[in-house]
């Protein structure tokens, strides 16, 4: 297997700027370049309007100032990819805006560089403003129609049902934590939301928000940095910056589960179980805590996979992943209702083996050549390296891919005991079709 | 551009040109050459002995391999050569059964060597896949050998039933499958193509193991294959591989589709479902002509995916002030597709209020119809398309899937193109004219 860091392979951080961190990954493999911006911040009272916030800057700029203008400008940039959205990052939420474009290929090409910065930072920092009652305030016809879109997306969010499962049994594991709610925030909110607080939160965050900044291409880092503070950052930086809480935070589970259950007109039942251990990510249990959840459910090497599938057929799908920053495990499956109380049986003892150390030697080495396909693809795609460095870097984990792959790989069915033994059933959420 | 939107160019005969050869290289033995003419970008072509085509993209400095073996056969093909009807969703079954070998699932070898492995059915083919960054070879020879036989037992045929019935649960509940084959549905009197892909789980009752092998029999031989492979991988040792594992199968032959006899009108107008959703899902389906044969099939399929960008696209002509009138969101989206005998065009949209949705539309389609595109958006919508185009070289998965598509098509790597660069606001108003007047039909979900 092809473990060895190439050095173009490896992203350089720099602080360009107070509070501004520049990661580049060099390269030259990819028709287009990439650049993210994301700010952190607490999940918390404000998470619902940082979420329409970021609505509003992808519908207009002072100089695009309508969506037919900035979409013009996109095209012109060889569709250009611009998503401005919100995410969640353990306890934190991230207000991310980036770009993929042609910066390669395509006539005068040489421009395409500093346009594709010029048009993120303008997203970012210039969004179309007017002044209400003597206050700033971001545009009000598109803060009240990014409102009600903001509600329906709320509202359509349960039609995926999978996910709708997944995030009802979250919601109850984490229950008074920031990790319990949405990254796009609560319904109730939204109503309380005004173009004069949205231009004040988006001063504030754009001011005094730590910024990190992903760019892949093929530049090194004197000529990315000179980029990035010639045609991205904004004036106006705090020279002080706002605190952000740490993305994880661990605690046990409930004394006694909790099963919910929840009537849908669906055809297939959702059936999710919350597991939780206090078990930090980043360390050497969070490491064979990750490989329980893998050997357990991490693909079609695991046990779900095998037994719950394979062997009875009750299911089409069944997985399990851990949540680093939380130490948390979600275990997932669609089942018929008639299935669901042998599924529920059989998942809850498939995981108390693994959990107690069960591990079948196949399985484990699968795990481990999985994760180092994984780790190794990560080079391949732009987005993934970034995300993946992103999350490490917000825990505070500096190490690289490679080190990352020699803690799973020293991890042993020991270790996944001792951790197991710390693991316990938080909650059951069933989604169960109406009428069973 | 989508990887399915490839356009036509004249197959070359004979040895690449000078001008070819220089850019890219000395094509391996038995290979030819072809270049993208926008990236410059090789990619060669070959057939084995056995008659599997085999499309390699070198992509040196990846990390991983991708390697995706594919029959000309899918969901569309209800019969056998011999006439035998065939149950809806066996395609699908097939593909299921087919990681399944006298040594145990296949899946496990894959995953012994850290490989992650995939199959996938659509209408038109079925692709069986694996990305791995170590031992492509090995997981290469298993992809090939798998396809050789198929092992199928009356247990494992059961067992599988209940597996694929969850499945076909599962996208029961999922509104956009359910829009979507209503909308077929509607468009569709007799075109298999209104048949979902797994079938229901009446249909796939009756599989036995018989049946799979005769499917398999006539579908999977090695001249209705295609394999597409990319990486940084030496496309020699590929072709060698391919020869090694297939060299003594029995030929078969390219499953040509004749065209389906399907009436100019709608199966129904409207198609109404109920499903657990939080508000309407109106999809809005125009029946098209395909092209003739492959070069106008794709010429065509290009203008009327350009066409649904300038319409549908962020900011385009109908999208942006039926958000501006708060008539739809972000979940407004419009395509096109077709295959040698089918095309339509479709606009997807979660609305509140169905009926003044469809009043606009229809209102905003007819003026678009009237106007006509402008050379500007015709020439911004090609940068578009430009632009994602050149997005499909970043991956290796993506890279396959192109080629794939260029050899279901039988059409060269710059043809895409040159269809983008020769279409015109004319062309591009005369198509849309044909669409708005064309038949049309409605699928749509409430809530329940």
């Amino acid at each position: 297997m092809a473990t060895a860091t190439r050095a173009r392979d490896v992203p350089v951080t720099r602080t360009i700027a107070p509070g501004v961190r520049l990661h580049l990954l060099r390269t030259n493999r990819f028709t287009t370049s990439y650049c993210r911006v994301a700010l952190h911040r607490d999940l918390g009272a404000e998470a619902t309007s940082t979420a329409i916030l970021a609505q509003v800057l992808q519908s207009a700029t002072r100089r695009h100032p309508t969506r037919e203008a900035l979409g013009h400008r996109l095209g012109d940039l060889y569709g250009a990819a611009l998503h401005v959205g919100v995410g969640k990052l353990g306890d934190r939420q991230l207000l991310v805006g980036a770009l993929d474009w042609p910066t390669a290929h395509v006539p005068r090409a040489g421009r395409m560089l500093a346009q594709g910065l010029e048009l993120l930072r303008e997203v970012w920092s210039d969004p179309l403003r007017t002044t209400v009652g003597g206050a700033e305030a971001l545009d009000p016809d598109i803060v009240e129609r990014e409102k009600v879109n903001h509600i329906r997306g709320l509202r359509g969010m349960t039609n995926d049902k999978a996910g709708f499962a997944l995030r009802s049994c979250l919601a109850s594991v984490c229950r008074n934590e920031p990790y319990g709610l949405d990254a796009q925030g609560r319904e109730a909110d939204v109503a309380g939301v005004s173009a004069v607080d949205l231009a004040t939160l988006h001063r504030d965050l754009i001011r005094r928000s730590p910024i990190e900044i992903f760019l892949v291409g093929d530049l090194g880092l004197r000529d990315a940095t000179a980029a990035i503070r010639k045609h991205l950052l904004w004036s106006g930086r705090a020279t002080r910056m706002r605190g952000v809480p740490p993305v994880g935070s661990v605690r046990a589970a409930r004394a006694r589960p909790r099963r919910i259950v929840k009537d849908d007109a669906v055809t297939q039942g959702k059936l999710v179980f919350g597991f939780r251990a206090p078990i930090r990510g980043g360390t050497a249990p969070g490491v064979a805590a990750e490989t329980l959840a893998g050997v357990l459910g991490g693909g079609s090497y695991g046990r779900l996979f095998r037994v719950v599938r394979e062997e009875h057929g009750l299911c089409y799908y069944a997985s399990a992943g851990w949540h680093r920053p939380k130490g948390l495990m979600l275990v997932q499956t669609g089942v018929d209702a008639a299935n669901e109380p042998a599924a529920r049986r059989l998942i809850l003892k498939l995981a108390r083996e693994v959990a107690g150390g069960a591990l079948e030697a196949s399985a484990l080495d699968a795990y481990r050549k999985d994760v180092a396909h994984r780790i190794d693809a990560l080079r391949d795609s732009p987005r993934a390296m970034v995300g993946w460095l992103q999350e490490r870097m917000a825990l505070g984990l500096h190490e690289s891919p490679d080190a990352y792959l020699d803690q799973v790989r020293r991890v042993t069915p020991a270790a996944v005991r001792r951790v197991g033994s710390r693991l316990a059933l938080d909650t059951t959420f069933y989604l169960r079709p109406e009428g069973a | 551009m989508p990887t399915t939107n490839v356009s036509p160019q004249k197959q070359p005969k004979g040895k690449p040109s000078k001008r070819v050869a220089k850019r890219a290289g000395r094509a391996p033995a038995g290979f030819k050459t072809l270049v993208e003419p926008l990236t410059k970008r090789r990619v060669v072509r070959a057939r084995a002995r056995s008659g599997v085509e085999v499309w390699v993209a070198p992509m040196p400095g990846y990390r991983k391999s991708y390697a995706m073996m594919t029959t000309r056969y899918g969901s569309m093909d209800t019969h056998l050569p011999d006439g035998e009807e065939l149950p809806d969703g066996i395609a699908h079954f097939l593909e299921h059964k087919m990681f399944q070998t006298p040594e145990g699932d296949v899946f496990d070898l894959y995953a012994a060597r850290g490989a992650s492995a995939n199959a996938f059915t659509t209408f038109t083919h079925t692709s069986y896949l694996f990305s791995a960054t170590s031992r492509f070879e090995e997981n290469l020879i298993t992809l090939l050998e798998t396809m050789d036989d198929i092992h199928a037992d009356d247990p494992g045929v059961e067992r599988e039933k209940g597996i694929i019935g969850q499945e076909l649960a599962m996208y029961e509940d999922d509104a956009g499958w359910r829009g979507y084959f209503g909308l077929l549905q509607a468009l569709y009197r007799r075109h298999p193509v209104r048949i979902d892909i797994g079938g229901t789980a009446a249909s796939i009752a009756p599989i036995d193991p018989a049946i799979l092998q005769r499917t398999h029999a006539a579908y999977y031989s090695p001249a209705n294959m295609v394999l597409t492979v990319s990486g940084d991988v030496d496309p020699a040792r590929v072709l060698a591989l391919v020869d090694q594992v297939t060299g003594t199968r029995r030929r078969g032959h390219h499953n040509r589709r004749r065209a389906a006899e399907e009436p100019k009108g709608v199966a129904q107008r409207e198609v109404r479902t109920k499903l657990s959703i939080s508000r309407p899902q109106v999809l809005l389906g125009l029946k098209d002509r395909p092209g003739r044969g492959p070069q106008g099939r794709v010429r065509r399929r290009i203008q009327g995916a350009i066409l649904f960008e300038i319409l549908f696209g962020d900011g385009g002509r109908i999208q942006a002030p039926l958000y501006h009138q708060g008539l739809v969101d972000d979940s407004l989206s419009g395509g096109y597709e077709a295959e040698h005998d089918y095309a339509f065009g479709l606009v997807s949209a979660e609305v509140d209020q169905i009926e003044p949705y469809r009043k606009a539309l229809l209102a905003a389609l007819r003026a678009a119809a009237r106007d006509g595109p402008t050379d500007a958006e015709v020439e911004r919508c090609r940068r578009r398309f430009i632009g994602r185009h050149l997005r499909v070289f970043n991956q290796p998965e993506s890279t396959a899937h192109w080629m794939l598509a260029l050899a279901l098509e039988g059409v060269e790597p710059g043809a895409a193109v040159d269809a983008l660069r020769s279409a015109t606001a004319a062309g591009l108003r005369r198509h849309l004219r044909e669409l708005v007047s064309a038949p049309r039909a409605w699928s749509i979900l409430e809530p329940r």
